[in-house]
C-alpha cells in the first residue's frame, strides 16, 4: 500500500509540474504548499488537474468533494485519491505505465 | 450581545457633483488634449456602466460628439437593444445599431460554442439555452469550479461540470462577441477620428471581469476607479432612467439569463463593494461581517476570491511584454 501511495504521489508530481511548471523539478514542490494560494496552480488548473485525476485514476470526484481540504496540497490530493481508491468497487488500474 | 460594525455601506458615499467634475475634466484632457480626438464612441449594452459613461462622455465632450452604439446579436435579451437606444434618445446622442449576429455566425462564435457544449451534453441542439455558472463562494466550502447549465427546448434543465478543453473553448467562441463588438467600436471610431470608451466600473476592472482584446480594449476607462455603488450614485445624479437603474446587472452573452453574481462574483454588487473596500483599507473580515449579515469565515472566503481573482487575471491588463524597453516610446 505504502509503495502504491509513492507512486499514487510520483504520478501527481509530474503532472503539476508538466503542465503547471512548464516540466520544472517536481520534487521541489512542498507536499504541504497550497497550490491554490501558492499560486501553482489556478482555477482553469484545478478543472485540468481534477480531469486527469478522473481520467487517469478511473475515480468519480463528486460535487461535494471538490474542497481545499482535499486538493489544496500534493499531499491532500493523494489523501484524497488514495481514499477513493481503497474504496469497494474502486478501479485500481490507471492509464499511467507503473 | 449584538456587536457594533466599524463599517457600513456609508463609506461608498461620494461627492457626485465633485465626482462628475473631476471625471469630466479627466476626459477632455485625455480625448482632446492627449490623444487629439474628436470625440467619443461608447457602446451602449442598456446597463448602468455603458449609460453612465455614455452621461459622462456626452457632458465632457458635446453630446454631438458622442456617438452610441447599440450592438445585439440574436441571444441578446430583448431588453438591452430597447434600453440601449432609451438612455441614447435621452442623453440626446446620435446612436447606431449594428447587428453583429452575421459576423460571429461568420467566425463561427454559435457553432464552436455549440460543439463545446455537446462535448458536455451530447443531445445539446438547436432551441437549447445555456450558461456558465459558479457555486456560491460564501454557501461552503466547496472550490469554484465552473459548470454548465442547459435548457432543452422542452424544458428540462441539465447540469454538468466542465472539462478543461470544453470549456476553454466555450469561453474562446463567447469571447468572440466582446471582440467583434469593440472591432465595431473602433471602425467607428476611426472613421470620425474618436476616441473609444471602455465602460467596466471599479469590481470589474479590479476583479479582471472582462475580455482582453474585447470590452477591456479601451482609450480612456472614465468609471474604472468607482465602484458600482458609486457608479449608482452618478447614475441618478446624472438623471439617467428609472429602468436602466433598477435593472439588475447581468452578462447578456450566454443565451439562458444570467446574472454577474452566478457567473463571476461571489456576493450582490453591493457587497461585494463593501468586500473590495475593505480589503483595499486593511478592514478586518469581522467587521465586514457584521455589516452584511455574514459569518467573519464567510467574509474570509470572500476576500480569498478577490486576491485568487487578482493573481488569475493579471494577464488580463498586461501590456504586451517586451525584452528589453524601448526607451524612446511613452505608452
Amino acid at each position: 500500500m505504502e509503495a502504491h501511495m509513492q507512486q499514487l504521489e510520483r504520478e501527481l508530481r509530474t503532472y503539476i509540474a508538466t503542465n503547471f511548471l512548464l516540466g520544472q523539478d517536481s520534487e521541489r514542490l512542498s507536499g504541504t504548499q497550497s497550490l491554490t494560494r501558492g499560486g501553482v496552480i489556478d482555477s482553469i488548473g484545478i478543472v485540468e488537474l481534477m480531469h486527469f485525476i478522473e481520467s487517469n485514476f478511473h475515480i468519480e470526484i463528486l460535487d461535494e468533494e471538490t474542497t481545499p481540504e482535499n486538493f489544496d496540497t500534493i499531499e491532500s490530493i493523494v489523501r484524497y485519491v488514495g481514499s477513493k481508491l481503497a474504496m469497494p468497487g474502486a478501479v485500481h488500474g490507471h492509464n499511467a505505465a507503473v | 450581545m449584538t456587536v457594533a460594525s466599524t463599517v457600513s455601506f456609508d463609506v461608498l458615499r461620494l461627492d457626485a457633483a465633485r465626482a462628475v467634475d473631476t471625471i469630466t475634466a479627466a476626459v477632455q484632457e485625455q480625448v482632446v488634449r492627449r490623444f487629439r480626438k474628436r470625440g467619443v464612441v461608447v457602446g451602449l449594452s442598456g446597463g448602468i456602466d455603458s449609460s453612465v459613461v455614455a452621461a459622462l462622455c456626452a457632458r465632457a465632450v458635446g453630446k454631438d460628439r458622442v456617438l452610441a452604439l447599440l450592438m445585439p446579436e440574436r441571444e441578446s435579451s430583448g431588453d438591452s437593444s430597447t434600453l440601449g437606444q432609451v438612455v441614447a434618445e435621452h442623453l440626446g446622442l446620435p446612436f447606431e445599431v449594428h447587428d453583429i449576429t452575421s459576423i460571429l455566425d461568420a467566425a463561427g462564435c454559435y457553432e464552436r460554442r455549440d460543439a463545446a457544449m455537446r462535448a458536455l451534453i451530447p443531445e445539446y441542439g438547436p432551441g437549447w439555452k445555456s450558461k456558465v455558472t459558479l457555486p456560491s463562494v460564501v454557501a461552503g466550502e466547496r472550490l469554484r469550479i465552473f459548470s454548465v447549465v442547459a435548457r432543452s427546448p422542452d424544458g428540462v434543465e441539465h447540469r454538468v461540470r466542465v472539462t478543461p478543453a470544453a470549456y476553454l473553448e466555450l469561453v474562446a467562441a463567447t469571447n468572440f462577441k466582446q471582440r467583434t463588438r469593440k472591432m465595431v467600436e473602433y471602425y467607428h471610431a476611426d472613421r470620425l477620428n474618436c476616441a473609444v470608451a471602455g465602460t467596466p466600473n471599479r469590481l470589474e476592472y479590479d476583479q479582471g471581469f472582462f475580455v482582453k482584446n474585447g470590452d477591456g480594449a479601451a482609450d480612456i476607462k472614465p468609471i474604472a476607479h468607482l465602484y458600482k455603488t458609486q457608479v449608482y450614485q452618478l447614475a441618478e445624479y446624472l438623471g439617467i432612467p428609472e429602468r436602466i437603474r433598477e435593472r439588475a446587472p447581468t452578462t447578456d452573452t450566454y443565451s439562458l439569463p444570467q446574472t454577474q453574481e452566478e457567473f463571476y462574483f461571489s456576493l450582490p454588487y453591493d457587497a461585494m463593494d463593501l468586500c473590495l473596500y475593505a480589503v483595499n483599507h486593511g478592514i478586518s473580515a469581522t467587521d465586514v461581517a457584521v455589516a452584511l449579515g455574514l459569518t467573519p469565515v464567510q467574509v474570509e472566503r470572500v476576500y480569498a476570491d478577490i486576491e485568487a481573482k487578482r493573481r488569475a487575471t493579471a494577464y488580463l491588463h498586461a501590456a504586451p511584454q517586451l525584452v528589453e524597453p524601448v526607451g524612446e516610446i511613452r505608452a
